[in-house]
This record gives structure tokens, sequence and C-alpha cells, in this order.
């Protein structure tokens, strides 16, 4: 990312328009490799998780927003580089937490260099659990009548914004919330059927009903 | 299916569909933490809104909206803790600072916990099998160095109603602290270290309150985090155990446990 004077002194003094740019410029890298690191290392499986991957995205911008960090990143080496060395640090602590062990093994630290410094193809096993899900969409899909069947594709096919789908079908945009929100919660019974949620179909699961018509 | 949380399986669903608040959201994960079967059903449920959107990270766009936020709320606690630090006199007292930490925190997931003055590491026979000892009141009235202390504070209610400490817990003691009231944990170190503090749940995790956060030296330090005590992490007492160590090094330089209850 780019840093003009104006966003580092921002930085800085940890001005939270600056912090949000900072964020907003570098979460999904920093998340990529974080899961990179989940998938293709060993050690780091715990990351897999969803939840505890947000956790980890949370903590290494903390951080690198500690007022002692933000005063040493001096606008000249990239961001990116500052940042992941900080999410060395965290996965490398992590690993000494697990395994109540002093020492790190020079092997892990090159594994984790290796994963948060570029861009990895997606692991093959992170792929089939991607396909596995892609498939149960394209099943819902089947099941979705013309109507609900062109907003998902508007919306989530061609991923085109709120207003622009509402205009294409010629609904406002409220309404058009309104079937999204419906069409969700379709898809969200459909995952329960299919057993998606392993288990958590049963009870405490009704809340949010099937919503017929509207 | 052990899970009978009802709440949490709604916020699970209103979070999938899009309706769930950001605070409903910081409990739900919290929730999440201890719950196997809602953490699965957190992650399988972020997956599929992530695969629908495409999402370059793999986190919803939304998500990323409530951790940029979580993230900005974090970062300004460190910030006035910073300021606090820096112009803290000694004349102020202790709550003075705590309740410069009474923050409208939005709820933090991390958070302090208790209160336990530690020894400086010289390990006694006794120290259990995950490295974590834990000390009778006796034996840290000894010697007080590390040291960590909670409060349960009850929140601002209506404006103008301060916030109230309503307990405090002391070395060898036990904190209670009611749902709905918040959790503040401030800390005594003679140098700058990082400090865990965690408690082991029955599902054979960590709830983790705060994780090698660096601290700088001081004495009663409040930390920049208060945690809303909710059921879904304080249902039963829970066994926090704290952990100084070295921030150049990481090695341990003092340790305890100690209960927090509902
Ligand atoms: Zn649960």
């Amino acid at each position: 990312m780019a840093w003009d004077r104006q966003l580092l002194m921002g930085f800085r003094e940890g001005a939270p328009d600056a912090l949000a740019e900072v964020f907003r410029q570098n979460a999904e890298l920093l998340t990529r490799r974080l899961r990179a690191a989940a998938w293709r290392g060993r050690g780091f499986e715990r990351l897999r998780s969803e939840l505890e991957l947000e956790n980890a995205v949370l903590e290494v911008f903390a951080r690198a927003f500690e007022p002692r960090a933000r005063g040493v990143y001096d606008g000249v080496r990239p961001f990116e580089h500052f940042l992941m060395g900080i999410a060395r640090n965290f996965l490398l602590e992590e690993a000494r937490i697990r395994e109540h062990s002093a020492g790190i093994n020079r092997e892990l630290e090159e594994q984790v260099e290796r994963v948060l410094m570029q861009d990895a193809p997606v692991d093959a096993e992170q792929e089939l659990v991607d396909r596995e899900l892609e498939g149960l969409l394209e099943q819902f899909k089947r099941s979705l009548s013309p109507e609900e069947l062109q907003l998902f594709d508007l919306r989530f096919t061609q991923e085109l914004g709120q207003e622009e789908a509402a205009a294409r079908i010629g609904l406002s945009r409220i309404q058009l919330r309104r079937r999204e929100l419906a069409l969700k919660k379709l898809l969200l019974e459909f995952l329960k059927e299919r057993g998606y949620l392993r288990g958590l179909e049963a009870a405490g699961w009704t809340f949010v009903r099937r919503s017929t018509g509207s | 299916m052990s899970c009978t949380d009802t709440t949490a399986h709604l916020a699970l669903e209103q979070l999938f569909v899009g309706e769930l608040s950001e605070v409903a959201h910081l409990e739900l994960r919290e929730h999440a933490r201890t719950c196997a079967e809602c953490h699965e059903a957190y992650d399988r449920l972020t997956r599929v809104e992530a695969q629908l959107e495409k999402s370059r990270s793999g986190l919803p766009a939304a998500r990323m909206k409530f951790l940029e936020s979580q993230v900005l709320s974090r970062a300004a606690a460190q910030k006035r803790a910073a300021q606090a630090r820096a112009d803290a006199g000694g004349d102020r007292s202790l709550w003075t600072r705590v309740r410069l930490w009474l923050v409208p925190a939005g709820g933090l997931a991390l958070a302090g916990v208790l209160a336990l003055m530690l020894l400086p590491k010289s390990p006694p026979p006794g120290v259990d099998a995950d490295g974590f000892q834990a000390r009778g009141a006796g034996a840290a009235a000894a010697k007080s160095i590390y040291g960590v202390r909670a409060f349960c504070i009850q929140p601002e209610g209506a404006k103008n109603v301060s916030p109230k400490v309503l307990a405090e817990a002391g070395p060898g003691e036990t904190l209670t602290c009611a749902v709905g009231n918040r959790v503040q944990f401030a800390y005594t170190a003679p140098k700058d270290a990082r400090l865990t503090l965690a408690a082991p749940t029955p599902a054979g995790d960590w709830l983790t309150f705060a994780s090698r956060i660096e601290v700088k030296k001081g004495t009663d330090v409040p930390l920049s985090f208060s945690t809303p005590v909710t059921t879904s992490w304080l249902s039963q007492p829970i066994e926090v155990k704290a952990r100084f160590e070295d921030p150049a090094t990481g090695k341990l330089v003092a340790e305890t446990t100690l209960k927090v209850t509902p």
C-alpha cells in the first residue's frame, strides 16, 4: 500500500481514520496469509477454524496498532513486511504456548516465514472443503424458484451491489434486502436439511423459519 | 448435540442472514470459544457466507467490518492507556485510573482477570503439569512483586450514573461477578512483561482473556479493556491462570492461578 505523509502521521498518532485505512488495505492479505499458514504448514491447523482465524487477525492488527509499534514504523519499508513480521511473532508464540516448550525449532520458523511472505496456491485439502460447499450451493440453486434464482444470480454470481441488483429487478433497495434475507433463510434451512450444520438442526434451531411468500 | 444455549443458536442464524448486532457478535464469539458445537457451526456458516460472496480474504465482508471496528476500539483503548500512563501522577488512586478504562468498550473479546500476588519464579515442588503454579495467600504475602487484581464493575446505567466497583479480589481470593457487570483487571509488574490470562474450559480448550499482551512496568495498572460478564463464558467458576513473561526472551517470570465465579 502507498503511504503519504498524512497517512503516516495519522497512523503514528493512532488517528482512527488512518488506522481504519491501514486495516482495510491490509486485512485481506493478512487473512489470506494466515489461512495459508493454517493449511500449508504443520502446527497451525487450529487456524483452519474461521473463528480462530478471526481472532488471529484481530490480535495481529491489535499488536500492529499498539502505540509502540506505531511509533517504530517508518513508512519507508513496506507495511506488509512490518505486518507479516508481527504475524510471524504471533504464530511462533502461539506454537510455543501450545507446545509448552521454550524453544522453537528453526524449521518451524522457516515454514512460517515462507508462508507469510508470499502468496501460495490454495492447499489441496482446503480446496476439497471449498468444493464440497460449491456443490451444495449448486444444489441449492436448483431448488429455487425463478425469482429466487434471479436474485441469487445477480447478487452472488454476478456480484452486483444491492442497489444495482434492485434496479435490475425493479425493486426498491429495501424490498431487495427483504428478499435477500428470505433467500438466506432458505439457504440456512437447506444447509440444515443437508446435514451441513451437523446435528445443529435439532432442538433450538428453529428460530429462523422458512418464510413463504413475500 | 449438547449445547442448549438457544441465544447462541439464534445469534448464529442472525449472523448468517446479516441481522446480528456487533455487540451480540462479540458475545457469540465468546460463547463459541468454549462451545465446540457452536464453534463448528460458526466456522461452517462463515465459510458458506464467504463462498457466496466469493470473498478474496475468505471472510465475509460484513465480518471484516466487525473486525475492523473491534481492532479500532482496541487501538483506541491502547492509546488511552498509553496517555494515562504518561500523565498518571502518583496522586491518582487506582480507582481513578480504573475509571479511565471504563470505555464504552462495545465489549472486547479480550480482558483482564483476577487478583493474586505472584512470586518470582523459583519452582518449588507442586508445580502442575502445564507449568502453572498456584499459590496460597500466605505464600503470596511473602513477596508481592508481580501481581494481578480484579474488579467487578457495575457499568454505567442511565446518563450521569457513574460506574461502581462491586467487588475486588486480592491475593488468594475469588472474584464474584454477576452477569451484566464487567470484569476489569489490573496488574503490578516491576519490569515490562508480556501477560497472558487464560482459563481452561471443560472442553479442554482455553478461554483466553489476554494473550501475551505487552504490559509496561507499573503498580496496579488497569488493563486497557474490561470484559462484560455473560453466561457464555462465566456460567460456572473458572480458574484463571496468569503468566508473566520476559518480553525479550519469552521466559516465564511469574505465574499463578485464581478463580472467578458468577
Ligand atoms: Zn453452544
